[in-house]
């Protein structure tokens, strides 16, 4: 998908004024807030179970390649095949040439963000493949023709009437009102799409070295049908997917539910081992597994955002996010968005380009705290900034930040310079102050007080102290 | 250098070898817990039908506990009744063949869809099983486990137990035993560890069912049934 990361602000200050966005995150947080909380409080020792998968990432990471290549071996063994793609253009590669051998026409897709960030279906759409997003919010973005909105409910951004306006004009539908009548339509619409389906193309919750099985979990059922109906299962993992055994699988499936949606499971859990065995009458009978690397393998290198790996795409970070509650999906401008966008993308993609994202948090560590595995965010994000700032190879350092951050260290470290300065601003604001808060400074100064409220300074700690001590010698 | 050496080499270098790979696993250790996990679930059984129920209750499922397969029979009629289905596909389990639940079916007047396809099950081709079960009402299944704790019920794959039976109809009766019940998700990873053990491969498709089909894609609207099947019936029979 097109990367508008460097539209920020733009997108941002749009999204702050769209009503219906501000309304529907409004619902939404409150709702996923509580069952979320709710969820976790029926564990019997939620912070125990979120440190064992946070291990289990830990040290699945430091044995990666070994547990890759068991996976790999398991699956082949099996009878399935495994692809490696070392970039985007390589995975669409390899799942054109699959779709090309067998004559594919149709494809039917579970929602994956992997494939979004390979941008497959547009690919695929230009080789004169059929391409049908099943998932029922996907399928309302891939009619309204936009990027999903968020990693669990893509279409949250879309009232019941713009999503009824949409079915009426691409599938010749009557204006309906109720959400049940709508939901049926799409039920319709896309049941034949499967059982015409050549393909079905999913993504992977987690990869079971041991076993070789690729688990998905979901509500609707039109994963199922795509890893069921279809001749060819095509499923598509980064690599940091993978985990160790069963046990393993079991605590993250205690968590991810109610992180997702706080139910204590999906709807619907598959584990599925290879592909269809002898004698069964459906499921796939063709089974590829693409291990995605795009840019991973350098994020496991580096000690410091290594963790951003341990994500299991479960959308908590960005359910509790006040800024992402604020702004939606679309304003970070690629596929991930809120606390876990903010320190992905600029680690995936063209880093000048999302030089923004990692900047756009207030450090409140609502993101930390929800995290099912413990991924410390607010930190990941002051490495980016730093080397932002720092670092040329990162961002855009800026000369007038590292100009002034001198000017004020040289200042702070000098007394009298200190007081000197400090006495000329606290005369200097004077003309500012307006109901007691400082109004229009002038630029650069006025993207400070644009947005807040700034207290004006006082009198200084010293000047304080002075007086007090003046004041208890004398009485 | 092709992809898969050089993703391999580049995460190499990180490799820490700090930790055993996989756990060691002794099978008779295995078995030892999976013969503890089924003593105290046999004596705990009422509590786990109970929880179970709750749990399943809560997610819009139905559960009817019957103590006699003539009971069970009956719930499944009245839940024929009920929904006004006509066509079926269903699983060739020992249980359902226990209840006799062809005959019974075709005594309330339902077309056994496979049947109506083709003469044999085993000689559908995938087009006609899937066409089969597309056009059945009812799907009926066995079930391999239930977990009370989450209200689930787990579904193994076979040549007899396909996976459509669940999927495609909008209506889902499973009939299970009741010390199928497992008390969590801990007691069937051991199961499934034992299952490895002994078969070497998971079998191709293991599906945990909670609940009926659902979303809430449109302004957070719960609605049942999107792609699988809208009602969740399960039928317990009591084992003794």
């Amino acid at each position: 998908m097109e990367i508008r990361c460097n539209q920020f602000q733009e997108l941002s200050k749009k999204a702050l004024n769209d009503q219906n966005l501000q309304k529907a995150l409004k619902n939404f947080s409150a709702l996923i807030q509580e069952k979320r909380n709710l969820a976790f409080s029926l564990l019997d020792n939620p912070e125990g179970l979120r440190d064992q998968a946070h291990n289990i990432k830990k040290e699945t990471l430091e044995r990666l390649d070994e547990y890759l290549e068991h996976l790999e071996k398991n699956v082949i063994r099996l009878g399935g095949k495994v692809h490696w793609a070392r970039d985007a253009k390589k995975a669409r590669e390899l799942i054109e040439t699959i779709a090309s051998d067998k004559g594919v026409k149709t494809v039917v897709k579970g929602k994956s963000m992997v494939t979004e960030e390979i941008d497959l279906n547009k690919e695929l759409i230009a080789r004169g493949i059929e391409v049908s997003e099943t998932d029922l919010g996907e399928f309302i973005i891939q009619l309204a023709e936009e990027p999903p909105s968020h990693l669990v409910g893509p279409a949250i951004h879309k009232t019941k009437g713009q999503i009824a306006e949409l079915f009426s004009e691409k599938l010749g539908v009557r204006l309906m009102e109720d959400p049940q009548e709508m939901t049926m339509v799409a039920r319709n619409a896309l049941r034949d799409k499967f059982i015409q389906a050549d393909m079905g193309i999913t993504g992977v919750n987690f990869a079971v070295a041991e076993t070789g099985s690729v688990v998905l979990l979901e509500n609707e059922g039109n994963i199922r049908l795509s890893t069921t109906l279809p001749k060819i299962h095509v499923a598509i993992m980064g690599i940091e997917k993978v985990i160790p055994n069963l046990e393993d699988l079991n605590i993250f499936l205690k968590l991810l539910a109610r992180s997702t949606t706080g139910q204590k499971l999906s709807s619907y859990t598959s584990i599925i081992t290879g592909p269809k065995r002898d004698g069964e009458s459906d499921g796939a009978e063709e089974f590829h597994l693409i291990i995605l690397d795009n840019g991973r393998s350098k994020i496991l290198v580096d000690e410091e955002l290594r963790e951003t790996l341990y994500c299991i795409r479960c959308g908590a970070c960005l359910d509790f996010c006040p800024v992402y509650l604020k702004i939606g999906g679309h304003s970070y401008g690629w596929v991930y968005s809120g606390p876990i966008g903010s320190i992905l993308t600029p680690q995936l993609i063209n880093r000048k380009q999302a030089y923004q994202l990692p900047f756009a948090s207030s450090l409140c560590g609502a993101c930390a705290e929800v995290c099912p595995v413990k991924i410390n965010i607010p930190k990941i994000l002051l490495t980016l900034r730093r080397r932002m700032i720092e670092d040329p190879q990162w961002g855009k350092p800026s000369i007038s930040e590292k100009t002034v951050f001198a000017l004020y260290a040289y200042i702070m470290r000098n007394k009298w310079l200190y007081e000197t300065v400090s006495r000329i601003a606290r005369i200097a604001q004077m003309p500012f102050i307006k109901k007691g808060v400082l109004k229009n400074l002038p630029p650069p100064l006025n993207r400070w007080t644009h947005h807040h409220d700034v207290v004006p300074l006082e009198k200084t700690f010293r000047q304080q102290w002075k007086e007090f001590s003046d004041k208890y010698e004398e009485s | 250098m092709g992809d898969r050496e050089q993703i391999l080499s580049l995460i190499r270098t990180n490799n820490t070898k700090s930790t055993p790979l996989f756990k060691e696993r002794k099978k008779q250790e295995l078995l030892l817990q999976w013969q503890n996990i089924m003593d105290r679930n046999a004596h705990y059984i009422d509590e786990l039908v109970k929880t179970f129920k709750v749990e399943c209750e809560i997610l819009t499922g139905k559960v009817y506990v019957a103590q006699t397969k003539n009971e069970a029979c009956q719930s499944l009629s009245s839940i024929i009744k009920e929904t006004e289905v006509k066509r079926f596909i269903k699983w060739n389990s020992p249980l359902l063949e226990q209840l006799n639940i062809d005959d019974f079916l075709e005594s309330l007047g339902l077309q056994n869809m496979l049947l109506a396809e083709k003469s044999s099950p085993t000689e559908l081709h995938r087009r006609g099983y899937t066409g089969a079960a597309s056009k059945a009402e009812l799907g009926i299944s066995g079930v391999d486990y239930g977990l009370a704790d989450t209200g689930t019920l787990v579904l193994k794959t076979s040549p007899d137990r396909n996976r459509a039976v669940s999927l495609l109809p909008p209506v889902h009766v499973a009939i299970m035993k009741s010390r199928s019940l497992l008390s969590s998700s801990d007691d069937l990873i051991t199961r499934l560890l034992l299952d490895l053990e002994e078969k070497g491969n998971l079998d191709s498709c293991l599906t945990l069912i909670t609940g009926p089909s659902v979303t809430a894609d449109i302004e957070l609207n719960l609605v049942l049934g999107v792609h699988g099947p809208k009602e969740l019936h399960v039928i317990i029979l009591e084992s003794n």
